[in-house]
Formats: structure tokens, C-alpha cells, sequence
């Protein structure tokens, strides 16, 4: 959902039915002392693997759009890296700047080698 | 508290959602927007405000960014009205009745609860009627990592209402260029190929501008600057002049006075006083090796970004390098630089001071970019 700009309607959801669920499974296995860690391991691991699945996409995605003929690229990619000029040549607006940015910013980084 | 940027949100991150998603402004009665560009600066901040689809700026301040929470004991009448925190120049005034706290440390927010104080007063400083809704472009350290960022939009919680992070040399680049000339001939846009060293007081930012948004191989952030200098100069007059009992704050001041790179140009004869009485003292060596150690941090990133531009491109970006931010007024750091790319063999670089508004050109290009935002690209800063 917050990758679609929902955020708002996300964090509705996580801190209100997603939470009750979440304490309503703690409270009904509130004698078993693990469970409260292997929930949380089980969370951590299905965020990570939506991470990697929309990482994965947004590989996959300007890979298939080409052989499909798709003009537009998605959102969540940067730009492609343009050549510098070698002089003074139509530069976009500062808008176009900023979403390249946040581009950037969305791009999945490189892991910690 | 939740997301930290549009779209993809870290948890545990600044209450914070995209624009699209935002409610309107609460209330019968809309509340006019104001725009602020912002370069939140180690020791100095400069905030720039106007109002949107206007080029006029109403607030154009330089402010040190420091907070003074006054301290216990106080005589009622020694502050103005009494009051518990000062900001800026009004705390550096009463440092006698201060705790001085300064928010940011190498270009980053270190102390959160006096950065809080601080966007505060910068609000109040470009909106004091409070009713604006305020949309702010914030220039941050090229390379900065998400938790710094993070750390400014928690920081900012409350202080604006939308808010917009933005890399200070690219807004530098933006502030220096010059809008009513970008269709004259023989205008160098510095947007579209040129190289912005920005030195600050925690950071020394540098970036290649090519006409594109600079990626993180564009930007190199080096923790060495002004304050580093200072720190410098400090330790070695402690060596030299044992027991001088200069504060920090003198050592500072003489640094901006005296500062120079290049061949030492001593003697440099200064007078300061010294336990109530006047004294000279020699510093032209002291401030020679504390300011050319600028410059041997500088270089390697600089030569390192020119290898990185394309070649078809990089005759006319050494034609282009532009030296900003409080560093550019270090003496002879141009020709110094300009030399020392000759020497090694580089084409005919041209390296440039920015000029007399070097303090602010990052809120300058700071403010064009509120300006130019789309609404979908604000940041909306909830609570």
C-alpha cells in the first residue's frame, strides 16, 4: 500500500487491525515464552521477503517493458543516467530534477557487501 | 510513528505520508501557504521565505545555529522577557547566561531536542504570525544517509508542515544560477555542466551538476571543514602559546579574518587580548597548515569527481568548478586549487568563488525548488 502512496491508509492499517491482530496472538499465547520472539522473527522475514519482491520487480519491470513496447517506465526506477553535455543544452525544470531524486531515493541500494 | 519517505517507509521513521494522501488544511479558513528554503548549516543557517507563484522573498536571514537554554539562577531582567531558550545571535550574546548547545555537528543534527528548538524559531523567524502552513526545502549534506534524513524530518515535526530534503550542492548550484540569463548566449548554466565545491562548517560538499538530478557517484561529502579548521588551529595555538586563554569562539574569529591557503604568509602579526591585555601573536604558520589541510582533503575528492565525468563533457566542467559555502572565503583557495589542477595536467581548469552571497546560495536554490515542487513531491510532516 505505501508503495502504491497509500501511506496513510498503511499505517492505519498496521496500527490498528494489524496491531489488535498481532496482541490478540500474544495474549492468547501469552504462556508459551518463544512465541513472542518467533513472532517477530516471522514478521522481520516477511518484510524482508516484500523487499525483496518489489525489489525484484523493479528489475523486472523495465526488462519486460521493453520487449512489451511499454513508452513509459515505472515510478519506482531512477532515470536513466544521461551524458553530460559537452555545452549548454536544454535542462529540465527543477520538478523534473526532484523526481529523479526521489527516484534515487526510492531505488533499492546495494546491500553491505 | 511510521515512513520516512513517499512511498517506502523504514518503520520507526518521522510521522510523515505522501502528499496525494494528506488532508487539507484543518479549519474553516484555508491558511496561506508559505514557502521556505533552508541551508540548516553547522554553525550557520540561512533561511529564505516567500510566498508561492511570486518570486519575492519576505525573510532572508543568516543565523547561527545554535541554541542557548538559559541557566538556572538568572536574575529576573538580564534576558529580554525572561525567556528559558535564545537562539542565534541573541544566545551567542548572553553565552554568560547560556548553556550553549549547538544542533548539528558535520553537517548533521547531533542534538535532536535543540534542533526541534531550532526549526521552531526558524518557523517563527519566516512566519511569526504561526498561521502558515509551511512547505520547506531543506538542503542536506551530499551523500547523507537515510537516518540523517530522518533525524531532520522527526526534527521538523511540528515546525513546518511539508517538507522537501534536498542534496546542498545541487541547491547550490540551483541558487547561483542565474534564471534571467539561461537563454543568453554564451551563459555557462551551471545547472547544466559544473562542478560545486560547497565548504561548510561540518562538511565539504562536493558534486558534479551535468544537466541530470546527481546521483550518490556525483557527490562526495568529506566530515572536514570549517569547524575541523577550527579544531585545527585551536590544538596548535594551545602549542604554540600555551595558556593563551583564546575561547573557541576567538579561535573562529580569527580563522574567518585570517584565513588563507597556499604558500605560508607569514609574518601575519594579529593582536588579541589575552587575560585583559593586548598581545600579538605570529599565526601565519598556524594558519596556514590548519587551512591547507583543507585542501589536501579537498583535492582528492575533486580530482576524483573529474574522472568520473564523461569525457565529451569534462573539458568544459574544469572550465566550470565552483567554490561555495564559508570555505570560499579561505584566501587564495581558488588559484590554489586552479594551480594544483594545472600542475597535475588537467585541461585549462578554471576554478571560480561563488561571490559575496555564499552564504546563501543553498537557501536561495532551496527556495526555487519550493517553488518549482509539485504538490505530490512534498514530504507531509504529521503532528
Amino acid at each position: 500500500m505505501r508503495l502504491n502512496g497509500r501511506g496513510t491508509e498503511a499505517d492505519r492499517l498496521h496500527s490498528g487491525e494489524f496491531s489488535a491482530a498481532v496482541e490478540a496472538l500474544r495474549a492468547d499465547s501469552a504462556d508459551d515464552p518463544d512465541f513472542s520472539s518467533q513472532l517477530e522473527a516471522q514478521l522481520a522475514a516477511e518484510e524482508e521477503r516484500a523487499a525483496d519482491a518489489v525489489a525484484l520487480a523493479e528489475v523486472l519491470l523495465p526488462m519486460l517493458a521493453e520487449p512489451l513496447g511499454r513508452a513509459s517506465q515505472p515510478s519506482g526506477r531512477p532515470a536513466p543516467r544521461p551524458a553530460a553535455a559537452a555545452g549548454p543544452r536544454e535542462t529540465p525544470g527543477i520538478a523534473d530534477f526532484i523526481d529523479e531524486m526521489l527516484a534515487h531515493e526510492r531505488a533499492p541500494r546495494p546491500g553491505p557487501a | 510513528m511510521t515512513t520516512a519517505t513517499l512511498e517506502k517507509s523504514p518503520a520507526g521513521g518521522a510521522a510523515v505520508a505522501p502528499a496525494a494522501s494528506a488532508p487539507a488544511s484543518s479549519g474553516s479558513k484555508a491558511a496561506p501557504t508559505l514557502l521556505i528554503g533552508l541551508d540548516l548549516g553547522t554553525n550557520k543557517s540561512c533561511v529564505l521565505a516567500g510566498a508561492p507563484g511570486s518570486t519575492d522573498i519576505t525573510v532572508s536571514k543568516v543565523i547561527p545555529s545554535v541554541v542557548g537554554y538559559v541557566k538556572d539562577g538568572i536574575v529576573d531582567g538580564i534576558i529580554a522577557g525572561n525567556a528559558r531558550i535564545l537562539y542565534g545571535e541573541e544566545a551567542l550574546r548572553q553565552m554568560l547566561h547560556v548553556d550553549l548547545v549547538a544542533p548539528l555537528a558535520q553537517g548533521v543534527i547531533s542534538h535532536p531536542g535543540a534542533a526541534r528548538e531550532f526549526l521552531q524559531h526558524i518557523r517563527a523567524v519566516a512566519d511569526p504570525s504561526g498561521r502558515a502552513e509551511i512547505r520547506a526545502v531543506v538542503g542536506v549534506p551530499a551523500n547523507a544517509e537515510e537516518p540523517a534524513r530522518e533525524d531532520i524530518r522527526r526534527a521538523a515535526q511540528g515546525a513546518f508542515d511539508r517538507i522537501l530534503l534536498i542534496p546542498e550542492p545541487f541547491l547550490a548550484a540551483l541558487g547561483y544560477r542565474d534564471d534571467s540569463r539561461i537563454k543568453q548566449p554564451g551563459y555557462v548554466d551551471p545547472v547544466v555542466n559544473s562542478l560545486f565545491i560547497d565548504i561548510g562548517g561540518g562538511t565539504s560538499d562536493l558534486c558534479l551538476v551535468q544537466g541530470y538530478f546527481p546521483t550518490r557517484n556525483d557527490q562526495i561529502s568529506i566530515p572536514f571543514a570549517g569547524d575541523a579548521i577550527d579544531e585545527l588551529l585551536f590544538e596548535e595555538l594551545g602549542r604554540t602559546y600555551p595558556n593563551n586563554g583564546l575561547s573557541r569562539i576567538t579561535v573562529r574569529e580569527l580563522k574567518e579574518a585570517h584565513a588563507y591557503v597556499g604558500a605560508s604568509r607569514k609574518p601575519l602579526d594579529v593582536k588579541v587580548v589575552i587575560g585583559g591585555k593586548g598581545r600579538t601573536l605570529e599565526l601565519g604558520d598556524v594558519i596556514g597548515r590548519a587551512c591547507n589541510a583543507l585542501i589536501d582533503r579537498i583535492y582528492p575528492a575533486l580530482t576524483s569527481l573529474i574522472s568520473r565525468a564523461s569525457s565529451d563533457s569534462v573539458v568544459s566542467l574544469l572550465q566550470n568548478i565552483i567554490v561555495t559555502g564559508g570555505g570560499s572565503q579561505v584566501r587564495g583557495i581558488d588559484t590554489v586549487l586552479q594551480k594544483r589542477l594545472a600542475d597535475d595536467g588537467f585541461e585549462a581548469p578554471k576554478v571560480r568563488l561563488a561571490g559575496q552571497d555564499y552564504q546563501r546560495y543553498v537557501a536561495i536554490g532551496a527556495l526555487k525548488a519550493a517553488r518549482a515542487a509539485r504538490e505530490n513531491q512534498w514530504q507531509v510532516l504529521l503532528g
